[in-house]
C-alpha cells in the first residue's frame, strides 16, 4: 500500500477504487459505443476493463485479495491509453469527473505497488530497465549509435548552447529515424535558435509507466535536467508525444523548461503567417490521436490545423477520433511484452483508418508510427502511413 | 483429466480462467449485499456447441454453472452461491439477423445494450430498441429475462414481452428453440404454439443457458418530447401517472422521489427535502407521427396534470439548471446511460433494491408504508416506479446506497431493511421481482402450495441433477 499513500487524499475524497459498479462504461466510447479499450478487446475477462482493475486494487487494499503475478500481468496488460477513464461518466456535483482525472494515475500507483512486493514489471520489461540504465534507450540498441541517423548537414550547423533544445526521445533516434531528419529541417526553416543534447538519454518513459523506483527514474532525468541546463535552454521542443508527456506532465515539477510538441510549434508559426504550405497533397488525409499528445496532454488541434493548411488534404476524422482515440497499441509499455496484443490492436485502427477511404494516415508519434506501419504491414493494407513531422517538411 | 483441463480442452486455454483476479471478480456483483461465492472457473464459451459441452460436463461432474454477462441484475443472481463454473456469455454477442420488414432481431445471449444500440443506430437507423435503466454493459436478454422494465414498457410491455423466440441449452445439454422459430425459419412470434417461454422466464438462470433470442424492434418516431411532471406529494404524482397511462397517449411514465431525484443530480449523501421541493418527480415521454399529433397529445397531458394539479412542463426548459456534468439532455430517449452516476450517493458503489409488480392503484400505500420502514431504521428512502403496459400494472423500486463496500455492518443494516422492505410490500400485494435468494423464498413462502410444487417439478424436469445456477430461486 506504500505506493499509494500519497494518493490517499484522493482516494479517500473520490473512493475511485470503492465506487464502481462495474457497470462497463469504460469498454465503450460513450454515445457511440463503440469499443474504447484495447486490453478488454483482447482479453476479454472482465477483468481487463478498467472497472475489473479498479475492483481489484479496492479487493487489495481492503484485505480482500492478495497480489499474484496473475495480477500483476492484469495491470501490466493495459496500454494505459485512458480511453476508459475518459467514458467513465461519473461527475461530482461541481463537474469534477474522479475517474476520468486520477484513474489512469492510480493504475500506474499501482504498477509501482506491484514493483515494491516485487511481483512488477513483467520480465520482458525489466529487461528494459536494465537497459535503459546501461545504455539509455529501450531498444537493446548501443548508446554510442543513438546520434548514427541525425542529418550531419543539420548536426554540423547547430550551436552547443541554444534556447531550445530539440528532445530527439529513442525512437527517433533508433527506429522512426526520418523523423529527426523532419524535424530538424521544420526547426531550421522556422529559423528558431536550437540545439540537440550531446549527450541525451532516454526520458525514462518506459521506467516511469512501468512503476520503477524514483531512484532508478531519477538517475536518467537527472542527467537530462543537467544536460539541457548545460544546453543553456529554457524549452524543449520534441516530436514525441511519450517524451513530451514525460517532460510536460510527469517531471513538471522538476524542471522550469517550457516544453512544446513540434506540431504546436508549427501550428503557432502557421497562425502568425510565418510558415505556409506550397506543395499541394490532393490525398483524403486521416489523423491518428497519439494518447500521449491527445487525451493525456489535450493536444488535439494543432496537428489538425496543419492537416488543413496544406493545400488539397481532405481530412476525414475516424470514427473514434480526439478523446475517443483507439490507442494504436503500444502504450503502457505493453508492447515489450505482448506484442502480439499490440499487433491486434494496432490493426484495428488500420480497419478504422481504411474504414474514412483515406489513402493516407498520418501521426504525430514515433511509436505510433512503428506501431502503425506494423500493423499496415501484417495486413496487407493499401492505406499509406507518414508522420506528420515528414508531411510538413515535404510540403513547404 | 481435471475440470480445467476438460473446459479448456472445450474453449481454449484463452478463455477460462482459475486464475486470482478473474475468481475475484466473478464472485460477486461489487454492489448489493448479497454475499459472494467462489468460483472454481471461469469460462467465456464463443457459442452454443461450446456451452453445449459445458453443461454436460458440468452435468457429468456435478459442478453447478451459473449464466453470465455483466453481473449488474442488483441481485445478486450472478453470484455463485455454491462455487462452479461462471460462464461469461460476453464472447457470444453478435447480432445474426435484423428483420427490418417483420421488425425483430436475432441476436446471441453476450450482447450488452450498449452493442445492441451500436448495431441498430449504425445499420438500422429508423429501428429501435427498448432499454433497462441498467449500463451499457448489461446484457440485453438477462434484462428481458429477469422481467425487468425498459422505456417503452408503457407501451410495449414488460421487458420478456419482447422476446419472440429463444434457443437455449437445457440443463442437460440438449438444445431446444421455443416459438415461431421452432418451426420457421423466421423468429417473429411466440405465438401460436403452446407457450413454452415461461419455462424460462423469470428463472434467474436455473432452468438453461439462452443463447440467442429473437427480440422485438419498434419504429423510431420522428417527434417526441419528454415532459416533467412535478408534485407535491406522490398522491397526487401517482394520479396522474394513472390518468395520463389511461390517456394512452406517452411512450413511458417513470418517477422518481426526491431523494432519488438529487442524487441523480449527484448529491453526495447526507441531504434533505428543502421546503417546497416535490416529493415526486415524474417523466413522461410522447412520440408522435407528426408535430400536429405530438401537440395534441400534450393538450391532454397538460388537461390531466391541470386537473390532478400538478405541475408540467418540458425537460429541456430545466436542463440548463441542472448541476453541472448532469445535464442528461437525452437520457430519456437515448438509452442506454452509465446509471451509477445517478444512484452512488454514498461514493461507495453499493445499491440494493426491493422491486414489487404492484397494481398502480396501491402505489401510494405502498410508498407511504414503506416510508415508516426506512424511518424506522433510519434509512433516506430513495423509490422509483414505472407504468407498465398501458397501465395495467406498475413497478416500484424501494432502494438505498447508503453503505460503502467495505462497510460490514452498513451491509447488515441496509439487509435488515431490505427485508422489513419486502415483507411490507408482499402483506400489500405486491410480488417481488428479480429476488435475491431471501426474497425469493419470501415470494414462495406467500405463494400457492400447488404453484410452488408445480415449479419444484418442472425445475427437477429440466435440471435433474441441480447444476444450473444453485442457490437461486431456492427450489
Amino acid at each position: 500500500m506504500f505506493s499509494l499513500r500519497r494518493y490517499r487524499k484522493i482516494l479517500e475524497e473520490y473512493n475511485v477504487f470503492e465506487r464502481c459498479a462495474k457497470c462497463g462504461t469504460c469498454t465503450y466510447v460513450y454515445g457511440s459505443w463503440a469499443p474504447a479499450c484495447p486490453a478488454f478487446n483482447e482479453f476479454k475477462f472482465l477483468t481487463y476493463s478498467l472497472g475489473g482493475k479498479l475492483l481489484l486494487a479496492w479487493g487489495y487494499l481492503n484485505g480482500r485479495l492478495k497480489l499474484d503475478q496473475d495480477i500483476a500481468r492484469v495491470f501490466y496488460s493495459c496500454t494505459l491509453c485512458g480511453n476508459c477513464a475518459y467514458q467513465c461518466q461519473i461527475t461530482e456535483t461541481d463537474g469534477t469527473r474522479p475517474i476520468k482525472l486520477y484513474a489512469i494515475t492510480l493504475l500506474e500507483a499501482m504498477r509501482k505497488e506491484l514493483v515494491r512486493v516485487g511481483l512488477g514489471p513483467m520480465p520482458e520489461q525489466k529487461r528494459v530497465w536494465d537497459w535503459i540504465l546501461k545504455e539509455h534507450n529501450p531498444y537493446m540498441a548501443k548508446h554510442e549509435d543513438r546520434s548514427l541517423w541525425f542529418p550531419k548537414d543539420v548536426v554540423k550547423g547547430l550551436p552547443e548552447k541554444a534556447e531550445i533544445v530539440y528532445f530527439v526521445g529513442c525512437t527517433s533516434a533508433y527506429i522512426e529515424t526520418e523523423i529527426i531528419d523532419a524535424t530538424m529541417r521544420i526547426l531550421n526553416r522556422l529559423k528558431v535558435d536550437y540545439t540537440i543534447l550531446k549527450d541525451e538519454w532516454c526520458c525514462g518513459l518506459p521506467l516511469i509507466r512501468t512503476g520503477a523506483p524514483s531512484q532508478l527514474v531519477d538517475e536518467v532525468v537527472n542527467h537530462n535536467i543537467a544536460a539541457i541546463e548545460d544546453a543553456g535552454a529554457d524549452m524543449i521542443v520534441t516530436s514525441c508525444p511519450g517524451c513530451y508527456r514525460v517532460w510536460k506532465e510527469d517531471l513538471a515539477d522538476r524542471h522550469d523548461f517550457k516544453v512544446m510538441h513540434t506540431v504546436e510549434l508549427v501550428a503557432e508559426a502557421i497562425e502568425r503567417g510565418e510558415l505556409t504550405f506550397k506543395k499541394p497533397l490532393k490525398a483524403k488525409v486521416t489523423y491518428h490521436d497519439p494518447c500521449d499528445l491527445g487525451r493525456h496532454c489535450g493536444v488535439f488541434e494543432p496537428p489538425r490545423k496543419i492537416l488543413k493548411s496544406i493545400p488539397g488534404v481532405e481530412l476525414i476524422e475516424m470514427e473514434r477520433s480526439r478523446e475517443n482515440s483507439w490507442c494504436c497499441g503500444a502504450g503502457g509499455a505493453v508492447a515489450f511484452w505482448l506484442p502480439e496484443f499490440t499487433m491486434n490492436t494496432a490493426c484495428e485502427r488500420i480497419r478504422e483508418a481504411e474504414e474514412t477511404g483515406a489513402s493516407l494516415l498520418v501521426s504525430a508519434c514515433p511509436g505510433c508510427a512503428m506501431t502503425l506501419k506494423n500493423a499496415i504491414k501484417e495486413k496487407g493494407s493499401r492505406i499509406m502511413f507518414r508522420d506528420i513531422t515528414e508531411l510538413i517538411l515535404e510540403h513547404l | 483429466m481435471e475440470l480445467y483441463e476438460q473446459i479448456v480442452s472445450i474453449v481454449g486455454s484463452k478463455y477460462v480462467s482459475d486464475r486470482a483476479p478473474e475468481l475475484f471478480l466473478y464472485s460477486w456483483d461489487f454492489m448489493t449485499t448479497e454475499p459472494p461465492g467462489k468460483p472454481q472457473l471461469v469460462v467465456m464459451p464463443k457459442d452454443v456447441e461450446e456451452v453445449q459441452a459445458i453443461v454436460r460436463l458440468a452435468n457429468r461432474a456435478g459442478v453447478p454453472v451459473i449464466p453470465y454477462v455483466q453481473g449488474t441484475s442488483v441481485a445478486g443472481l450472478t453470484n455463485p452461491n455454491e462455487g462452479g463454473i461462471v460462464m461469461d456469455l460476453k464472447r457470444m454477442n453478435k447480432v445474426l439477423e435484423v428483420n427490418e420488414e417483420d421488425m425483430y432481431a436475432v441476436v446471441e445471449a453476450g450482447i450488452t445494450q450498449a452493442q445492441l444500440k451500436r448495431h441498430l443506430d449504425k445499420n438500422h437507423p429508423s429501428l429501435r430498441f427498448a432499454y433497462t435503466w441498467g449500463p451499457p454493459g448489461a446484457g440485453v436478454l438477462p434484462a428481458l429475462l429477469n422481467q425487468g422494465f425498459l422505456d417503452l414498457s408503457l407501451r410495449y410491455g414488460s421487458a420478456e414481452s419482447m422476446i419472440n423466440g429463444l434457443e437455449v441449452v437445457l440443463p442437460t445439454g440438449e438444445v431446444v428453440r421455443i416459438g415461431s422459430c421452432s418451426v420457421s425459419p423466421y423468429w417473429f412470434t411466440r405465438n401460436p404454439l403452446p407457450d413454452l417461454m415461461g419455462l424460462f422466464i423469470g428463472w434467474q438462470g436455473t432452468t438453461g443457458i439462452v443463447t440467442k433470442a429473437g427480440i422485438k424492434l419498434f419504429t423510431k418516431f420522428p417527434y417526441q418530447e419528454i415532459y416533467c411532471v412535478d408534485s407535491m406529494d406522490v398522491e397526487s404524482g401517482f394520479k396522474a401517472q394513472i390518468l395520463i397511462a389511461k390517456a394512452d397517449i406517452a411512450d413511458d411514465i417513470c418517477s422518481e422521489n426526491w431523494a432519488w431525484s438529487k442524487m441523480s443530480s449527484g448529491y453526495k449523501l447526507p441531504f434533505e427535502r428543502e421546503e417546497g421541493e416535490p416529493e415526486l418527480y415524474t417523466t413522461v415521454v410522447i412520440s408522435a407521427n407528426t408535430e400536429k399529433e405530438l401537440e395534441a397529445k400534450e393538450e391532454i397531458l397538460k388537461d390531466i396534470c391541470n386537473r390532478v394539479g400538478v405541475r408540467v412542463y418540458k425537460f429541456k426548459e430545466i436542463l440548463p439548471t441542472l448541476p453541472k456534468g448532469h445535464q442528461y439532455a437525452d437520457a430519456y430517449v437515448n438509452f442506454p446511460i452509465q446509471i451509477s452516476n445517478d444512484w452512488d450517493g454514498a461514493r461507495g458503489g453499493s445499491l440494493q433494491w426491493v422491486g414489487v409488480y404492484i397494481p398502480n392503484s396501491l402505489l401510494a400505500e405502498a410508498y407511504r408504508r414503506v416510508e415508516k420502514i426506512y424511518q424506522q431504521h433510519g434509512f433516506l428512502m430513495f423509490a422509483y416506479n414505472r407504468m407498465m403496459d398501458h397501465g395495467h400494472s406498475g413497478i416500484i423500486r424501494f432502494s438505498t446506497c447508503a453503505w460503502k463496500k467495505h462497510d460490514e455492518r452498513g451491509r447488515k443494516a441496509v439487509r435488515r431493511l431490505m427485508m422489513k422492505v419486502a415483507e411490507t410490500l408482499l402483506e400489500l400485494g405486491g410480488v417481488i421481482y428479480k429476488p435475491p435468494p431471501w426474497a425469493a423464498r419470501m415470494n414462495l413462502k406467500r405463494a400457492d402450495p400447488y404453484t410452488v410444487e408445480l415449479m419444484r417439478r418442472v425445475k427437477k424436469l429440466l435440471d435433474p441433477n441441480r447444476v444450473m445456477n444453485p442457490g437461486k430461486w431456492d427450489l
